[in-house]
Order: C-alpha cells, then structure tokens, then sequence
C-alpha cells in the first residue's frame, strides 16, 4: 500500500503539520521510533488520542531489522513516525530505499531540525556551519578519535561544530558527561584544545518549556544544573559581528 | 636427636652454598618406577624409616595417590647426602607420570637443573619417556639414567649376561637419541650418556640396590657378582652392599649441575630480561646477596595453612616477615609470613631461604603456579612454562545445596590456582560451571579433592569431550552486515599454516592483541612463511589462530580495531558448528565499509558486524569438528589379546603396532578421547585383571565425515540450541 514517513518536528504533537497529521488519521498502522531522540509519555498519549488509533513504539533493533515497518506497509497504509525531521538519519533513508526495492509506494512529509534549528536560535550564521559531529559515550575498547578530529578540523577554518549527543536506554548524554568526554578525547589526543578557555553554547530542551539557552566556557557550563531533557552542544568557530551580538544574550558566569 | 632431625639442621647449614646443592627432578613413563625410587632416595638419606621405604611411597602423600599407586602432584624433598666427606642438599622434585597430569611435569621441571631419567629395562623406552625427556631438554635440564627393575631380567626374564648388556646398550642409545633431538646444540655432545662416563645406574629401586661404574670400582664388584647375587635371591646383602640412594645420589652429586652452574645457562631461556641489569647478574650467579627472584611452580591449597607457594629461589635471599612483589598482582606488596622448607609432606620452618634453593611459602597473595616473586617491583617476569596439552575432557559442576555456590566459585579458583591445566569456564547459555581437564582420570581426582579436602558436596554431569572447531579450505570474503547496515565488514578464513601454529605453540608469539615487540613478531611470522601484508597486519592471537588487517588505507577503521578483535576472540570461544572453540584458523580482513559518524560505528553495531562476516566465511570454508585422541599402550598375556583389540575396535580405536615380549604382547592404539569413557573397568572386565595400560593425549583429529553431522546435532542439543548448525545464507540476512 503506502509508507508515510512523517517528521514530526521538535515541539511533539504541536508542531505536526496538518499534512502529516491528515496521513496519521488516515494510516492504518503507526509507528515511533524512540532512539534518535527519546520519547516523551504526552507525545504518545497525545498522538494516540489525536489519531484515534494505537501507536507502536519501536527501539533501535526493530527499527534496523525494518522488517516490521516494511511488512505491514505492504499490506496497509503505515506511518512511520520520526521525531525532527523525516530524513536525517541514515536509517531512516534506507527504510525509504528498501520500501522502494520492494515496490512500495513512498510519501514523505518533512518537518524541522535540530541541525538547522539550534544554530539559528543561536543567532550564528548556517553558511559557517562544520561538519555535524555526534559525542559517543566511549569505552577502552570504543575510543574513537574522528569527533576530535573532526572539532579541530572545524575550528582551525573558523566553522561552528555542532555536537550531538549520545543516547542510551537509560537516558540522554548530560551535559556534564560530555564535558568528560571532551576531556578525555583531548588527554588522549594530543591536547590541541584549551578546554578551560573554551566557549561553548548548550541548546537544552528544544521544543519544551523548559528550554534553556546558554553560553560560557566549557568548565562553567559543566557545572550548570539542567533538567532531564535533551542537550545539543555547540562550538562556536570565528564568530563575526553579528554572531558575537546575538550569542552574547545567553552568556553566563 | 633423630637422624631426620640431624639432616634438617645439616640441610639448614648447606643452603647457602650453591655448590653443595642440587635440584633434581625424577622423570619416566607410568609404572617405571619413579615414586619408588624417590622414597628410597629418600629413607636412604634418612629422612623416613628404610623399612618404610617402597611401601609408603612417602612422596605419594595424598591420599588419593596412595589408593591408586599413582603419583599425582609433584611433591618436594630436600634430604642430605655425603660424598667424599662432603654434605651435599639434595632437593628432589617428584614428578607425576601418567598423562592425565602432564602441566605438573613441565613445572616441575621449571624448577630443577638436573633430571633423573628412569627406564623400566623390560619395557625400554617408552612414549612418554620421550615427552618428559623433551619437557626436561627444553628448559635446559640436564639428564643422567637409571634403568629400573633390572632383576625381572635376571629372575623373570631369565636372560644371561650378555642379553642384559644388548638391552641396557638400547635403552641407552634410545635415550642419547632423543636428547641428539631435544636438546640445545651447545649440549648435544656433553650431555649425552655412558656407562663409562658414569652417568648411567641400574638396579632395582624396588630392592634398593643400584650399580653404576663408580660404585663396582668402590665396591670391587663385577657384573657377573651382582647377576648371581640377584638370580641366588640374595638382593638384600646387594643393597647393603651397594644401595640405592648412595650409588643414584653419587651419580647426582657428579654428573648433575649445582645450580651456580646451572643457572648462567638457564637463566637466558627461562628469563629475557636485562643480562646486565643487577637482577640479571645476580640470576645468572646465584647470588644470595642480590635481589630476591623466585619462580613458583606449584600452588600447594591446604586446609589449615591455605595457599603455599612452592618455587625455585634464583638470586636473594628469602627471609620470613620480609616484602615481596608478586607479578601481576600491581604494585601490592605481599608480606611472607611462614617460609619453610618441604620433606615429603612435611614442612619445615625456617628464617631464610637462599638462592639456589626450593621454598615454600605462605602469605603470598594472588600468587599462582607460574608467577614470579621479586623484591624488586615490575621485575620482566619468568618466561611462561610451556604446555604440551590442552584439556580434552570437561565436564558440568553444580553444588548440592544451593547455599555452598559461593564457596563453590571459591574453590574452583582455588583449584585451578594450584593446577593451572584445570579450566574452569561459565557456560554461557545455562550458567552452570564447567570444569575441564587433561582426562577423565585428572577430573575425577579433582572432584575428589573438592569434596574431600574442601568439603563441598557437588552434582556433576557425565564427562563430555572438549571439541574443537576449524575448516578445511579457504572461505570468502564473506559481508558482515551491522545491524544498522551502515558499516559492512569482509573477512576471509582459511586454515592457519602449521608452521605459524608451532610458532605459538612454542610461545614465541604471544597471545592477545597488544604486542611489545611488534617487529620482532612481525618479522618470526614472515620467516616462518606468512606473506608480508598479513605478517604485518596482524592484529590479535587467541588461541591458535590469527587476525590480521590486509586492508589498506580505510577512514576511521582504526577506530572499530578493538570491536573486531572483541568479535575475532568470540568467534574463536563459539564456532559456528557446535559453539566449541575454534583451532588452527587465520582470518584475514580484506575490506571494510563504515558511517562516516561514530555513534553509528559502536560496539553494538561493529561487533555483530564482524562476528556475522567470520561466521559467513567460516560456513563457505567447510567446517571441520576435531576431536582429541589419546594414544593407549595395551600390556597383555598373549591368549587374551582378542578381548582387548575388541575392546579398542568397539571404541572407534585403531591399533597401530603390536609387539611381542615373550608371553606379553604390547599393543599401541589411537582412540578418540569419546571412545575412552569407562574404559579403564571395561579393560580390566575383559581381561580378568590381567592388563597394564596408560595412555597420553595425542592431538586432535576430524571426526569422521559421516559421524560429524550427529555429533554436532548432540553437542548442540546439549548446549539448548537448534541441532542444526547455521548456514552462509543465515548470516548473510542478519
């Protein structure tokens, strides 16, 4: 029959455009995915009520096995629910090509992103954007060095790194954490950053009440409470007039 | 004061003078006679009761070895001996001989310079004479002969003067054979036996009596004298007249090293740290003024005292209530709170210990046969002691009462401290704990010991056969997809050379993944015929097989290396077929392609990604089950032979060689370890009693094609998986 794949963008069921809200009504099976950025209790409720309909929440291995999703969309309008945007993640697009191979028809419904939302929210400039770089939570034997690499590369052409952060069963990446993980990148990899000195800018709880915008050096910002919502970090590259004016609104000691 | 009594203090006086010292083990073939002639060394040196001698097997003291009349740990005596009015300290190491315990005869070795090889002069030389010779040969022990039970040949076998000289020429020239094979090029020739050199003794150690070139010129005896003394019955007056323990021990004193000698050659096998270091010199001289070195050999689990370390002190002196260093144990001093020397199972306590010399010690945390004991901190430890075996039979251990599991994970640790050939895993998919050994006989004397020593009731299953798995041919590149399907791993399997397997075998490739001397590896690996893109791209060792990196040039690989390994060393824990562990396999990953961003690249993904693509090979490559075998050495009265080839045919066994010594004809079969379950009562059912048997490990070999199927529908069915192994296709959907 049809997959829709649906953004839902980043305030929960109050930002699904109508468009995607006409799909859900009409699809005869839905799913959320929970794992590119946890899943709220209200937005389910909400959705459910919304739609009139059950929705089924699906972790990470449901969602790669895609078996699931792919069998009932060939059987059924089927809505695959995605939390920002509908095609950011790689996953997501292999589920879109893989319902293509097996000749299903595909409709997507896009929404916005954390990717271009917190920079702009920032006041810094999308043009002077770096390569996207994820922070995993590392191990002795995971220990990778490209986000590193990858920072500095950024840094040394002037560009803003945007961080995004890992996230577990248990929950989402504190802040606090990856500041340790920062850190220990940095021990272990030849300390080209001066952590203490560092700005940094943390995007917390996009798309909630409890948004908090905030912009200091790394070790101050390490201290900070927040809540237990999402964080996205940024790394300001070479700021220019404007950036530095709007940017300095969030500054705290 | 006791003669005992006299000697421990004379033993006391002598351990700081090298040269008055020898560390000796006895080494043979089961039932040649060692356990005998050690008592007898022992009584004769007046550390127990002479009349004592040959019926208390003083070193056989455990119990269960008493009741089986076998020799199961090596046990230490230090006795006294006077040669030309000089005393002399004589530390006897004795060795287990049947096959089940082999870990015990390389460390026993470990700690000795010189050996005594004994041969039974009706059975000659046998296979596992072969094995302890080369065990001996490899660290650089030097050997001398005693062939045993010399008066079967005159009073059984009825054979003249002239007969018994042929086959002691024999023995001898066997003997001189393995050590042209075994032995270092520098002691080929200086270390190969005589009569006239007068490193060779017969006798009868069960009759006390020895003769050796020395002890015929001292006594004015002939050859002739003592053939009619033995055949006229008149063995006892032999004994007075020329005894065992004086004619051995002569022969020991003379011909085998003190260990000053010793150790300038032994050291560089046995240690590979700086020559020039002070440790290194004060090893190489013994010096008991140096830094304290001691290797343990054996861990000695006793009820009252606990853990005793027994070893060899190379350089130092060891004093009571001083701090040692124990190898990797950390920086974590450990303090030795009761030292003594070992007289059978007695242990005598003393102030210090010199080097040169055997102790036993008390306090040493976290000790094991094997470690090195230092008073400097990070000493380069001990090269590792070499095992010829790996466990070939395994089986399930539970406690009786729920409430003894924590005492029963206590005391399998220990177990496995103080014999290191015990394994001891977790099965995976029941959780139930599997203890695995050299042979049915080495787990049953385990299970003994657990419930008698340590007093743990316990339920076992039957005994199963440690498996392995390998393939036969090459197999892929096969695509390991990561669940996410953004990273994809190729690797290709095929059969490890044999020459890169003798390599680890041998030690000289470390196991593992972090490698201190990489060029060193890199360049034995090519010598040894590997190509030079695989030689240089190796990346871990576990067990006998290999991974290695022939990709080149691919972004942020470097960053899953460790996950792979992690799926390399899973792979070789759980084969494909049976979930046995792999053998003798060389993975080779020959491309890679990844998600540009690392959270998409973690364990989670990397891991099965890697596993799926091995596996994948392995299922294109033929999968192989191996099976150990044991080799069986049959002794039987000629009529009722037919009942023991039957017996052997019946187990899947093949005779192999069969010879004839008068009315006994020996027979030399290959049975696969499966088939040897109860064979021990079987054989002797069938044969009325009237059969000696041992038998060795022998390797591995495929089951037969036609069985392989079943056996691994059983195996699997035992482990609560599907009986059918898993197919390429499977792993390529994953």
């Amino acid at each position: 029959m049809t997959l829709f794949i649906i953004g839902l963008g980043l305030e929960g069921v109050a930002s699904i455009q109508q468009r995607g809200m006409a799909a859900i009504r009409e699809c005869d099976s839905l799913f959320l995915e929970t794992y590119t950025s946890g899943s709220r209790e209200n937005l389910i409720d909400a959705i459910e009520k919304a739609a009139g309909k059950k929705v089924t929440l699906l972790p990470r291995e449901k969602v790669e096995q895609s078996r699931i999703i792919l069998n009932s969309a060939r059987t059924s309008k089927t809505a695959f629910l995605v939390q920002g945007d509908a095609l950011t993640a790689t996953t997501h697009n292999q589920i879109r090509f893989d319902a293509i191979a097996e000749g299903i028809p595909v409709e997507v419904l896009e929404n916005s992103s954390i990717i271009t939302a917190v920079p702009g929210y920032l006041g810094l400039e999308i043009y002077k954007m770096g390569q996207v770089v994820s922070l995993p939570y590392v191990s002795e034997k995971f220990f990778p060095r490209s986000p590193y690499d990858k920072i500095i590369a950024n840094m040394e052409r002037g560009l803003h790194t945007l961080i995004l952060l890992d996230i577990t069963e248990s929950g989402y990446m504190t802040v606090a954490e990856a500041c340790k993980i920062l850190t220990s990148m940095n021990d272990r990899f030849g300390g080209k950053l001066d952590l203490a000195a560092m700005k940094v800018a943390v995007v917390h709880a996009y798309g909630t009440r409890s948004l908090s915008v905030r912009y200091g050096t790394l070790p101050v910002l390490c201290n900070q409470k927040f809540s237990d919502n999402p964080s996205t970090l940024v790394i300001p590259g070479k700021l220019d007039y404007n950036e530095e004016e709007f940017i300095s609104h969030f500054t705290v000691k | 004061m006791g003669r005992k009594e006299e000697n421990i203090d004379k033993a006391k006086s002598i351990v700081e003078n090298p040269e008055f010292i020898r560390n000796i083990g006895i080494a043979a073939h089961i039932d040649h006679g060692k356990t005998t002639l050690s008592d007898n060394l022992i009584a004769g040196a007046g550390m127990m009761s002479e009349e004592l001698a040959g019926k208390q097997l003083m070193l056989d003291f455990d119990e269960q070895e008493q009741a089986r009349g076998i020799t199961i740990n090596a046990a230490v005596a230090s006795m006294v001996h006077t040669l030309d009015h000089k005393d002399f300290l004589i530390n006897l190491i004795d060795t287990p001989g049947h096959v089940d315990f082999g870990g015990d005869v390389t460390r026993a070795m470990r700690a000795v310079d010189g050996a005594v090889i004994v041969v039974d002069s009706v059975e000659g030389v046998m296979p596992q004479t072969e094995t302890v010779v080369r065990q001996a040969l490899r660290e650089r022990v030097k050997p001398v002969l005693f062939i045993n039970k010399v008066d079967r040949l005159i009073n059984e076998l009825k054979l003249n003067s002239e007969e018994m000289q042929k086959r002691f020429q024999k023995v001898i020239v066997d003997v001189n054979k393995l050590i042209t094979k075994y032995a270092a090029d520098e002691f080929k020739n200086e270390w190969s036996l005589s009569v006239q050199a007068g490193k060779v003794a017969f006798g009868s150690a069960f009759n006390n009596w020895a003769i050796s070139v020395h002890s015929m010129q001292a006594n004015k005896t002939t050859f002739k004298e003592v053939v009619d003394l033995v055949a006229g019955g008149k063995q006892k007056e032999l004994a007075k007249k020329s005894p065992l323990h004086k004619t051995v021990l002569d022969m020991v004193i003379r011909h085998l090293p003190n260990p000053r000698v010793a150790q300038k050659y032994r050291i560089p096998q046995i240690w590979r740290g700086d020559p020039e270091s002070d440790v290194g010199k004060a090893m190489l001289t013994c010096d008991f003024h140096g830094p304290v070195t001691m290797m343990i050999t054996k861990m000695i689990i006793d009820p009252h005292a606990g853990e005793i370390a027994v070893g060899r002190v190379f350089s130092g002196t060891i004093r009571k209530s001083t701090e040692v260093y124990v190898s990797r144990t950390g920086s974590v001093k450990s303090k030795v709170q009761v030292l003594s020397m070992m007289v059978g199972p007695d242990r005598i306590q003393v102030d210090e210990i010199a080097a040169g010399n055997i102790a036993a010690i008390i306090g040493l945390k976290g000790a094991i046969a094997g470690s090195t004991v230092s008073s400097v901190p990070d000493l380069d430890p001990f090269e590792p002691m070499v095992h010829y075996t790996d466990p070939v039979v395994t089986l399930a251990i539970e406690a009786k009462h729920t409430s003894d599991l924590p005492k029963l994970i206590d005391v399998l640790r220990n177990v496995s401290k103080a014999d290191p050939s015990i394994q001891i895993d977790i099965n995976q998919e029941t959780g139930e704990h599997l203890i695995s050994g050299m042979g049915e006989l080495h787990l049953e004397i385990t299970l003994y010991r657990i419930k008698n020593d340590y007093k743990v009731e316990v339920t076992t299953s039957e005994p199963l056969v440690v498996y392995r798995e390998t393939v036969a041919k090459k197999g892929g590149p096969f695509e390991g997809k990561s669940p996410n399907k953004h990273n994809r791993f190729y690797f290709e399997v095929e059969p490890l050379e044999e020459s890169i397997i003798d390599l680890i075998k041998e030690g000289k490739i470390p196991q593992g993944s972090k490698f201190k001397d990489r060029k060193g590896i890199i360049e034995l690996l090519q010598n040894a015929g590997l190509p030079r893109d695989e030689a240089r791209g190796l990346e871990a060792v576990e067990g006998m097989n290999i991974m290695v990196d022939v990709t080149k040039g691919i972004q942020y690989l470097d960053e899953t290396m460790e996950l792979l390994i992690d799926a390399f060393v899973e792979v070789i824990n759980r084969g494909p077929l049976a979930n046995e562990k792999v053998y003798g396999l060389k993975m080779r990953l020959v491309d890679a392609k990844l998600h540009e961003d690392s959270i998409h690249r973690g364990p989670a993904q990397v891991i099965p990604a890697g596993r799926n693509s091995i596996y994948g090979a392995m299922c294109q490559a033929n999968r192989i089950l191996l099976e150990p075998l044991q080799k069986v050495f049959v002794s039987v009265p000629q009529d009722i032979m037919g009942s023991v080839t039957n017996e052997i045919q019946q187990r899947r066994g093949v005779v192999e060689e069969m010879n004839q010594e008068g009315e006994e004809i020996t027979i030399i079969a290959k049975v696969p370890v499966a088939g040897m379950f109860g064979f021990a009562s079987a054989i002797r059912g069938a044969t009325g009693g009237k059969v000696l048997w041992s038998s060795e490990n022998f390797g591995y070999d495929r089951v037969p094609p036609e069985l392989q199927p079943q056996v691994v529908a059983k195996i699997r069915e035992r482990k609560g998986l599907k009986p059918e192994p898993y197919d390429a296709n499977y792993y390529a959907t994953l």
